[in-house]
Parts: C-alpha cells; sequence; structure tokens
C-alpha cells in the first residue's frame, strides 16, 4: 500500500535537495549584478585605459610562458610515472605534488624571499616561474592520469592488428594522453592569468596582471566603477576557460589500466629528471621554512616567532593583537565547511540535485577571487552585511565548486539501490536515512568537509580584498608583514597555513582511503 | 588464412599453473571452440596464440612456420578482446583502418578494404561516428569488421559475447557464421558458454586446469564426452547403473547391455533425449514452461536431482527413459 507520509517525505526531501543546489547560484547571480551595473558603463573607458590593456597583455603573456615551463617540466615527469617503476617513485610524485596543494602565498612568499637573495628576478619571468612551480607537479600527475587511462587492452589491439612500436606511439599513445597534456595547459594557464598573491609580490611596475589591477583599482585608487569593469573583463576570460577546463576534464576510464614496467638500465641516466625536479619542488618549501627560523637580521636559530601567533600582542602592522589573524582563519574555515557540509548533506538527498549544483558550480568556478570578493563587497556594503559574513560567503563560493566535486565522486560509488533495498526490507524513510543513506555518504561529505576547511584556510585574494584588521586572515597577515618587510614573521605565518591546510588535506585524503570499500565497480 | 598447431605449450604465473602441456591442432578454415571453466586456462592459451603471451615452453606454429617468439605486432593475427578494445579517439572507420595501414597498405586502399567490411557488417553509414556513439552491437560489429578487415592468418575471439543480451548474441553469432560460411577463416572462440560455442564452432576442445581433456568435432564431443567433467559441463545428467546378471547393468526398470565384469557403469545423457518410459523412476520437484515444453527439474529414489525437458509433465511421480545415452568415465 502508498504510504502517503512516505510519498510527501520523499517529494520533500527532493523539493529541499534541489533548493539547496540553487543557493550557491543564486548568491553568485546577486553579486554578479552589481558588479555589472557599476562597471558596464564604464567598459569602454577601461578597455581604452593603456595600464588596463598593458595588464591584460601581461597577464596573457604571463600565463603562457608559466603554462609553457609547466607543461615542459610536466611531459618528461608524467610520462616517466606513468611508464616506468623506478626507485623512489611514489615519493617523487608525492614530492611534485606538494606545490600544488602549498597555499599560494606560501608560493609568493617563497618565490620573494629567493628573489631578495638574487636567486631570481622580480618580473615576469619570476612570476611565470612561481606559478609553472605551483602547477608542474599537478600537471605531471594529469599526462600519468591520461597515459595510464591507455588501457592494456587498447595497446594489445594495436599490437594484434600489426601496429610497430613508432605507430602505436603516434596513432594511440600520444593522441590519448594528448588530453592530459592540454587539460594541464588550460588548468596552469587558468590558474596563472587569476592569480594574485604572486604577481603581487613578485611583480613590479609594468609587471602587472589584471587581477592585481582589479585590487589596486579598488583599494589604492578607491575607482569602483573602473575596478568592476575590470572584474566583468577578468570575468569573461575565466569563464570561458574553466568551460574549456571542464570539457577537457573527462578524461576516459580504461577498462584495465596499464601496466608499469621496471625501468631498463639502458635509461637509468633518465632518472636524473624525476629526482632534480624532486629537489626543486621541496626546496622553496625548505627554504621558507628556514626563513621562519633564522632571524634575518642577526641571522641566529629564532624558532620563538612562531610563539607570537599564539601570544595576544598588539602588533601595529595588523592593527590588531598577533592571535586573531590565526583564530579569524580557523573561524572562517569552520563556518565555510559547516555550510558546505550543510549543504552538500541536503543535496546528497537527491541525484538531479547533485548533477544541478556540479553543472551550476561552473559560475563561482568561472569567476575570479577578486572578481567575487569585489562583487560581495559591493552587494554586501548595499546590505549593510558585516565584513566577517561577507569573507565566510566569498570562501564558501571558492570551496563549493571544488567541495561539489569531491562529493559527486564519492557518492557516485554508493549504491543508488541503498535506499530502496532498506525500504524493501521494512525500514521507515527516517531510518533509512539514518541508518544507511547517512552512515554510507557521512565520509564522502567530511571528505568534502576538510576539503573545505583546507581552501578556505589558504585563501588569499578574496580575503586581501575584503579583511579589515578585524578580520585580517592569516594569509592577509602574511602579505602584511611583507609588505612591511618583516620577511621572518611572514614566512612563519605562511609555514603555519601551509601545515595546517596539508593537515586538513591529508585528513581528506585519509578519508577517501577508507572510502574505497564503497565502491563495487 | 591459415592452420594453427600448438605443441606442448607450458606457462605458469608465479605459482599458478597456467597452462601444461597443451597440444591442439586448427585446420585451416575451421573454427575451433574453446570452452571449459573460468581459470581452466583457455584466455591464456588464445593469449599465447595471438602473441601476447610467451609460453615458459613449447612451440606455436603458423602454416609450418614457428612464431613462438615473434611479436603479436607481426603475426598477423586479428582479435575479439572481451571488452572490444575499440580506439576511443578514432572513428568507425579509422579503427578497421587501423590493421590496414599498421600492414603498410596506402591510405587509398585502406579506406577502400574498410569501407568493405564496414558494409559486409551492416555499419553503413556509422563510418564517422565514436565508439561511444554507437549502440553494444555496432561496437561488436566495429570490433569484428577490425579484426577481419586486414586479411589475418587466424581470428581469434575471446568471449566477445559475454556482455549481450541473448537476442543480440544471437544475431551475431548467425552473422558471423555467415561470414565464415563465405570467407572460410581459421578462427579460435574462447568461451565458456557452450550453447555459444557450438552454435558457432566445427571443432570443440574442453579444457580443465590447463590441459585439454576432450577435442573433437562439435557432434563427437557432445555424443560422446567420455570424461565425466566433460559431459557435466556439457550439460549431461549422469547416473550409475550397478551389474546385474553378465553384461546388464540396471537401475530399477532402465536397463542396458555393456561389457560384463564391471561393476557398476556410468551413463550420461542430455536433458532433451529423454522420453516417458519404463526406466527410472522420479519425482518432480520444480518445472517451468520453455518455448516447445517444459523444463523439469527431477529427483530419483537415491536422492540425485537433475534436469530433463519434456513436451508436458504427466504427473508428480513418472519414470523416465534415455533416448540415446552415453558411457561415462
Amino acid at each position: 500500500m502508498v504510504n502517503l507520509g512516505d510519498f510527501m517525505g520523499r517529494r520533500w526531501d527532493r523539493l529541499s535537495a534541489l533548493i539547496s543546489s540553487l543557493i550557491i547560484p543564486v548568491i553568485w547571480t546577486l553579486i554578479i549584478v552589481p558588479l555589472l551595473g557599476m562597471g558596464i558603463p564604464h567598459l569602454v573607458d577601461t578597455l581604452a585605459d593603456p595600464s588596463i590593456q598593458s595588464a591584460i597583455v601581461f597577464s596573457l603573456e604571463e600565463a603562457i610562458l608559466a603554462s609553457l615551463m609547466a607543461i615542459a617540466l610536466a611531459i618528461p615527469l608524467g610520462y616517466l610515472n606513468a611508464t616506468y617503476d623506478y626507485p623512489g617513485r611514489r615519493i617523487v610524485e608525492m614530492a611534485t605534488l606538494a606545490p600544488f596543494t602549498m597555499p599560494t602565498i606560501s608560493v609568493a612568499l617563497a618565490f620573494l624571499l629567493m628573489v631578495r637573495v638574487g636567486l631570481l628576478t622580480p618580473g615576469l619571468l619570476a612570476i611565470s616561474l612561481a606559478n609553472a612551480y605551483f602547477n608542474f607537479g599537478f600537471c605531471a600527475q594529469m599526462i600519468s592520469s591520461s597515459l595510464l587511462t591507455v588501457g592494456k587492452r587498447i595497446e594489445e589491439a594495436a599490437d594484434v592488428l600489426g601496429a610497430s612500436k613508432w605507430m602505436k606511439w603516434r596513432k594511440i599513445i600520444l593522441p590519448l594522453s594528448l588530453r592530459g597534456v592540454s587539460y594541464g595547459f588550460i588548468l596552469t594557464f587558468t590558474l596563472s592569468f587569476a592569480s594574485f598573491a604572486v604577481p603581487l609580490l613578485l611583480g613590479g611596475p609594468g609587471s602587472r596582471t589584471l587581477e592585481v589591477e582589479i585590487y589596486s583599482l579598488y583599494k589604492i585608487f578607491l575607482d569602483e566603477g573602473k575596478a568592476s569593469a575590470a572584474a566583468i573583463l577578468q570575468l569573461i576570460v575565466t569563464f570561458l576557460l574553466s568551460i574549456l577546463m571542464s570539457r577537457r576534464a573527462k578524461l576516459a576510464r580504461a577498462m584495465e589500466l596499464r601496466r608499469r614496467r621496471i625501468l631498463p638500465k639502458s635509461l637509468l641516466p633518465l632518472l636524473i629528471i624525476p629526482y632534480t625536479l624532486s629537489v626543486v619542488a621541496l626546496y622553496p618549501i625548505g627554504y621558507l621554512f628556514l626563513k621562519s627560523i633564522f632571524s634575518p637580521y642577526t641571522g641566529k636559530f629564532d624558532p620563538l616567532v612562531y610563539l607570537d601567533f599564539l601570544i595576544p600582542r598588539y602588533d601595529p602592522i595588523l592593527g590588531v593583537s598577533t592571535i586573531r589573524p590565526l583564530l579569524n582563519s580557523l573561524f572562517f574555515a569552520f563556518m565555510t565547511a559547516l555550510i558546505v557540509l550543510t549543504l552538500s548533506s541536503l543535496i546528497l538527498l537527491s541525484n538531479k540535485a547533485r548533477k544541478l549544483a556540479r553543472d551550476l558550480s561552473i559560475l563561482p568556478l568561472g569567476t575570479s577571487s577578486i572578481t567575487l570578493a569585489l562583487g560581495l563587497f559591493l552587494f554586501s556594503s548595499e546590505l549593510g552585511i558585516p565584513g566577517w559574513i561577507a569573507i565566510v560567503m566569498s570562501h564558501v563560493l571558492i570551496a563549493f565548486p571544488f567541495a561539489i566535486r569531491s562529493l559527486e565522486s564519492g557518492v557516485s560509488g554508493i549504491s543508488s539501490h541503498l535506499m530502496d533495498a532498506a525500504e524493501t526490507l521494512g525500514a521507515s524513510r527516517l531510518d533509512a536515512i539514518f541508518k544507511v543513506l547517512l552512515p554510507a555518504a557521512l565520509p564522502v561529505v567530511l571528505s568534502a568537509a576538510f576539503y573545505s576547511l583546507a581552501i578556505s584556510l589558504s585563501e588569499t585574494s578574496a580575503s586581501t580584498l575584503l579583511a579589515t584588521p578585524e578580520t585580517l586572515t592569516l594569509t592577509v597577515a602574511a602579505l602584511r608583514y611583507s609588505g612591511a618587510r618583516r620577511f621572518q614573521l611572514a614566512a612563519a605565518a605562511s609555514f603555519i597555513i601551509m601545515i595546517l591546510t596539508w593537515t586538513f588535506l591529508l585528513v581528506k585524503s585519509r578519508i577517501e582511503v577508507g572510502l574505497l570499500w564503497l565502491r563495487s565497480e | 588464412m591459415a592452420e594453427i598447431r600448438v605443441i606442448n605449450i607450458s606457462k605458469r604465473f608465479g605459482e599458478t599453473v597456467a597452462l601444461n602441456g597443451v597440444n591442439l591442432f586448427i585446420p585451416n578454415g575451421i573454427i575451433m571452440a574453446v570452452v571449459g571453466p573460468s581459470g581452466s586456462g583457455k584466455t591464456t592459451l588464445l593469449r599465447i596464440i595471438a602473441g601476447l603471451e610467451t609460453p615458459d615452453s613449447g612451440k606455436v606454429m603458423f602454416s609450418g612456420r614457428d612464431v613462438t617468439q615473434l611479436p603479436s605486432s607481426v603475426r598477423n593475427v586479428g582479435m575479439v578482446f572481451q571488452d572490444l578494445a575499440l580506439f576511443p579517439h578514432m572513428t568507425v572507420l579509422e579503427n578497421v583502418m587501423f590493421g590496414l595501414e599498421a600492414r603498410g597498405l596506402s591510405r587509398k586502399e585502406s579506406i577502400r578494404i574498410a569501407k568493405e567490411f564496414i558494409e559486409i557488417l551492416k555499419l553503413k553509414g556509422l563510418e564517422s561516428r565514436y565508439p561511444h556513439q554507437l549502440s553494444g552491437g555496432q561496437q561488436q560489429r566495429v570490433a569484428i569488421a577490425r579484426a577481419l578487415a586486414p586479411n589475418p592468418d587466424i581470428l581469434l575471439l575471446d568471449e566477445p559475447f559475454g556482455s549481450l543480451d541473448a537476442k543480440l548474441k544471437e544475431e551475431l553469432l548467425w552473422e558471423l557464421k555467415r561470414l565464415w560460411v563465405e570467407r572460410r577463416f581459421t578462427a579460435l572462440h574462447v568461451t565458456h558458454d557452450q550453447v555459444e560455442a557450438m552454435s558457432l564452432a566445427e571443432r570443440l576442445a574442453v579444457m580443465k586446469d590447463g590441459r585439454i581433456v576432450r577435442e573433437g568435432s562439435v557432434s563427437e564431443v557432445v555424443t560422446n564426452p567420455r570424461d565425466e567433467f566433460v559431459a557435466r559441463f556439457l550439460g549431461a545428467n549422469i547416473i550409475e547403473l550397478k551389474e546385474r546378471d553378465g553384461g546388464l547393468y540396471s537401475l530399477e526398470n532402465l536397463t542396458v547391455l555393456y561389457r560384463k565384469g564391471l561393476q557398476a557403469i556410468r551413463i550420461g545423457f542430455y536433458p532433451e533425449d529423454v522420453e516417458i518410459g519404463p526406466g527410472i523412476k522420479v519425482k518432480v520437484t520444480a518445472s517451468s514452461r520453455h518455448r516447445s515444453g517444459y523444463r523439469v527439474m527431477v529427483r530419483d529414489g537415491w536422492g540425485s536431482q537433475f534436469e530433463i525437458w519434456l513436451s508436458s509433465i504427466p504427473k508428480e511421480t513418472f519414470e523416465i527413459k534415455p533416448k540415446r545415452w552415453f558411457l561415462v568415465k
């Protein structure tokens, strides 16, 4: 017999799931509309402005150079990792992926410190190198994954059909792995084009990206109209790039993965590539750590600088107590995670809502952090929304597209028939949700929550634009210290952010390892 | 096309013996089916013939030519994989052309031959589609066209119909049989489905634990499986008859004449080869309607349960007699 209560319950679940999936797109629309209103009248003037034009050209040059360098480093590394097993391969993979998991402020500071001792010169090359450094390990992993999806059977089919080694490489392996190369290129290009902390610290006059230009127009020249118009230009470019990227992301999954071969002795000299790249990847991290524990004035060992962030003391550079940035960062991160977790849990209830949420998350994903922050500022000042809420909203908007993707991939492993099975076995709808669906989905939701914690904690751009002394985050504190040439404090702040981010990412990956049992395929 | 001879092939994977001294002969222009349960070594045998695995010992000969050490790419074989392994980034035409171009044919010639096979396999109009834009049956046809287009010495089929529904499987088996009648290629079909094997092959080999336990023409193997394992694998029922009187063996009212002096003999019969009449008393435990009659599960007086096919179900308890039977070792 049809139970009307259950029927209503199911309908209500789906409705709440659909509403939840629309919250983020609605907020996005609400903040973009004032931005458009403010920016469109200034669009022509802004486009004609030589400083904007040079910022666009510089952003493009810097992004192309960074992408080319990242790909050039990633291709040999990705190919070696996908094809051969060699001593230390896993360590190499972890080491070279480390930069991509670093907060951008940490990367920017590490490179700035290297610039200061003359290892690099500031400007185009330093910015591109820092962005290439940030992305090359991830690009290598993308190339590796796409090569690994050239399944064993596909290669065997080519062998059986009589293909020579060259033909197999040219017609099968190369075209299929090119998807990884192009995805890596577009990803590096997008992230470099929209990067903020790196060009802010490593750039100078004539080497400002569009993102830095928007920030300066708004924060220094107080020209909201022009800043909004520049943000619209940025929005158009990043949006197009995001669409391109999400299309490329659909890499084929092979039935049977390619087998790695033991590296032949004749190719042993090639190991210099992965080992050197591991050192290159770890060097800035170590350098940043060393700079944070040695006094720049006396050169003496001084690790107590870390205590500055734990003991309350008014700091005129920050305009607030030194403990405040850490507390703010943690508070914003937990609020962000809580909101993302609540939304994700509701969205989980319906397959349709999940797909809708994922598709619509392209809106915030295709918007640079500075653009989002500027829109949020205009929107929140109109409605009198407190600054800390605006910062949390910006972090939620930035973290949500990543969290929903992580959620989607985790949930795809859970059988859609679990709830039906529980209900046919006599469980009430409430019982089925609490005893079956939530325990099965909890690790997925927790993993998305830890991802959000990490993203919020390391977020720099939006926080820099929106922060006041009361809402200062640790990333903004690191920027302020570096602006005041207090490099040891800046290095320590960014090292704390890095360690916290890595801790959250580690917990996330541990949860995901635990999730493997859910996958029935 | 060539005749294929496998001589004393053995292969181990670590501690597991996959093949243990296998000998097999596939005459020119014949389809040979190799059947056996999972892990019996049939796929390893096929992969060794394809050149995708190297045997630990033994030889593989194509028309008298030793190809054991030759890589797959120069053996001139065609293979339809279990998961088809169509190239996902190539169109139907490009997939079918691949083997032709690999053999050095000009692009023009490759296109001509590929189009011919696309037409033969009823894929005309789909040349520019990608594998993911095709149905399961169409993908299967592309895989067959791709394997046959370069005119291989042998076509190797590695359980290619496993994922298809019954109707589509039957359609494709007929299609392949029609192609074989027209072109008389040599083929080796590996499957765990004996019905599928018999509907395509001329000769049949049954494998168990890395060995071929029975080999012959399909009708030889079916009418005289010899071995209990083979008989049971082919779906036969087996009963034991006790010696009653010099050469006469019986179980209830079923009596057969055989060489005297054995205490007992075992006979096998297929479910469809029984009739109602004086023989063994059985009791119906379950039945299901089949197209032309019933599939009936019965239990005899000694507790054995087996399946028989009847045109009608007489009553709860009745007697059956095999119309055709064979002796089982």
